[in-house]
């Protein structure tokens, strides 16, 4: 990279924003600003009602990343929804609860844009691993250790870290994040939609679930571009004879109910899964940065200063020293000069 | 030489709208048509989110509502300095309160990073990636960045708004894209 000027501007010429302004934001923003300058004119205080301020996390741009992170956990948290005791298909779905909450792994092949990814859910161990197409890895091991890897294929690093003391969604980890969910749908109070259905020659519970999402949740759409998702519809089958969740696919619509981004899930709870990280492609010649090893200092600790190195170079001889090196040799300080001047 | 009175002319049109725009509500709304998509596109660009652009752009329009009465300045000029201060400021201040967003948006360039080994070079630097790479710059170095590049704006124009001599934009700018040419290939990889 080049830091000329040119090179960044091409740079910045070649990519994709989206900054279009939205027309019914300018004219929302003009009538507002008018009638504030008219109180001003009339020389009252602007009573001008300011945009609604989305706060929390979903306000913020937590994109691809969260989405993703979403996709599979409202997986989780419709079943926490529904199983509402007042909820008539409750019954049903606290069922499948517990047949998923029996299983010793469940394995989510989640497929996007074309790409799949493999979750793998250790149940028994609080663990989450997640390897995506392109080898990237992740482990969440939410057990005893409490610890985040990260394997980054281009640069074959993997990265051992503490959790993250917030969640992508701002709860405690992608694990309690479920509640954060449950709790936000539960506020919804959406209808659920229950038919069946054949899938792959036998006979699947489907549910329908479709959320309105008024908290400024954003996604990146397939062009890369952040959008804000205006609803989120979920649908899930079950199968009825051993009630566990065997599909789903989740749309996230725009505001006029087109489809940002898709997830299509296939669900099976394989008997074992990996057992770390370096079974999901990590190899194992990949470095390794642990993160969650910086000492902790303590006064005892702090190393004691370096001295200073002892000078080295000409010195001009303290007064003394010259006049008894002088006394022994007269022509010596005849070559030390300044300024042109013989010192003496 | 008719071009150039016919410039001078649009410009002295510009001028007058500004002094009209501090009492008539027709010219303030003349003002807002002409800069409402500039401003859109500015808090875009700082802010990366369309939803907090919004929001800022609201908050700078509404703050020259409010006070232009007071506003000095005669010429267009000063006019589009004022607003753009106004909007410089506003975003800053947007960041500042939203602190977690630069973790968040860590996270999103890991994991775009990871998604993406095969591209290489250039290629691989998309908007979300030099927008991280832009908010590790300290924020008056990000604004005068976005007003050069992706306001294209000159100097003198820049140094009106940010309250500098062009010279110190140049030295600001120069050192600002070393920073970001530094960040990116710490980032990145050695093959940049």
């Amino acid at each position: 990279m080049s830091s000329n000027e040119q090179d960044f501007r091409r740079l910045v010429a070649g990519l994709k924003i989206d900054a279009e302004p939205d027309p019914a934001h300018r004219d929302r923003l003009r009538r507002q600003m008018l009638q504030a300058f008219e109180q001003v004119q009339k020389g009252l205080r602007p009573n001008v009602q300011q945009p609604p301020k989305t706060t929390g996390p979903w306000r913020l741009s937590i994109g691809k990343l969260a989405i993703a992170a979403a996709a599979v956990l409202c997986v989780g948290g419709v079943f926490y929804r529904l199983s509402r005791p007042a909820d008539p298909i409750a019954a049903e779905i606290g069922r499948t609860k517990q047949a998923m909450d029996k299983m010793d792994w469940m394995h989510v092949a989640t497929t996007k844009n074309g790409d799949v990814e493999h979750r793998w859910y250790d149940l028994a161990a609080d663990k989450l691993y997640l390897a995506t197409a392109q080898g990237a890895v992740w482990c969440w091991d939410n057990g005893p250790a409490q610890r985040q890897l990260t394997y980054n294929p281009r640069v074959r690093t993997l990265i051992i870290d503490n959790l993250p003391s917030r969640g992508f969604d701002g709860s405690g980890s992608v694990f309690t994040m479920l509640d954060t969910i449950v709790e936000r749908q539960r506020q919804d109070g959406a209808a659920v939609a229950r038919h069946d259905e054949v899938l792959q020659g036998r006979k699947v519970r489907v549910y329908r679930v479709e959320t309105a999402r008024t908290d400024g949740a954003t996604s990146f759409g397939r062009n890369g571009v952040e959008m804000t998702v205006s609803r989120v519809a979920e649908t899930f089958m079950v199968d009825p004879k051993t009630s566990l969740m065997l599909a789903g696919r989740i749309e996230y619509l725009g505001p006029a109910g087109e489809v940002i981004a898709d997830e299509t899930l296939d669900i099976d709870y394989p008997q074992t899964g990996p057992a770390s990280v370096y079974d999901l492609g990590v190899p194992a010649e990949a470095r390794v940065i642990d993160r969650t090893q910086q000492p902790i200092g303590t006064p005892g600790d702090i190393p004691s200063p370096t001295p200073t190195p002892a000078p080295r170079g000409k010195l001009i001889d303290p007064k003394g020293t010259r006049r008894a090196a002088a006394a022994n040799d007269p022509g010596h300080y005849v070559k030390v000069q300044v300024h042109g001047r013989p010192v003496r | 030489m008719v071009g150039i009175m016919a410039k001078s002319g649009e410009s002295r049109a510009c001028d007058d709208l500004v002094t009209q725009a501090k009492s008539r509500t027709e010219a303030l709304g003349r003002l807002y048509e002409l800069y409402y998509g500039q401003i859109f596109r500015f808090c875009v660009h700082r802010l990366f989110n369309r939803t907090a652009a919004e929001d800022v752009t609201s908050s700078v329009f509404l703050t020259v509502a409010s006070t232009i009465r007071g506003f000095t300045g005669r010429t267009e000029q000063d006019f589009r300095a004022w607003i753009y201060t106004i909007a410089a400021n506003q975003a800053n201040a947007h960041i500042r309160k939203t602190t977690r967003r630069r973790r968040l948006m860590a996270n999103v360039l890991a994991r775009r990073r990871a998604d993406e080994p095969d591209a290489g070079g250039w290629s691989r630097l998309d908007w979300p990636t030099l927008y991280v790479a832009i908010r590790e710059l300290k924020p008056q170095q990000q604004t005068i960045l976005t007003l050069r590049f992706f306001e294209d704006m000159d100097y003198d124009e820049i140094g009106r708004i940010v309250d500098a001599r062009p010279g110190t934009i140049r030295v600001a700018l120069h050192r600002a894209l070393r920073k970001l040419q530094d960040r990116l290939q710490g980032d990145l990889g050695d093959d940049l």
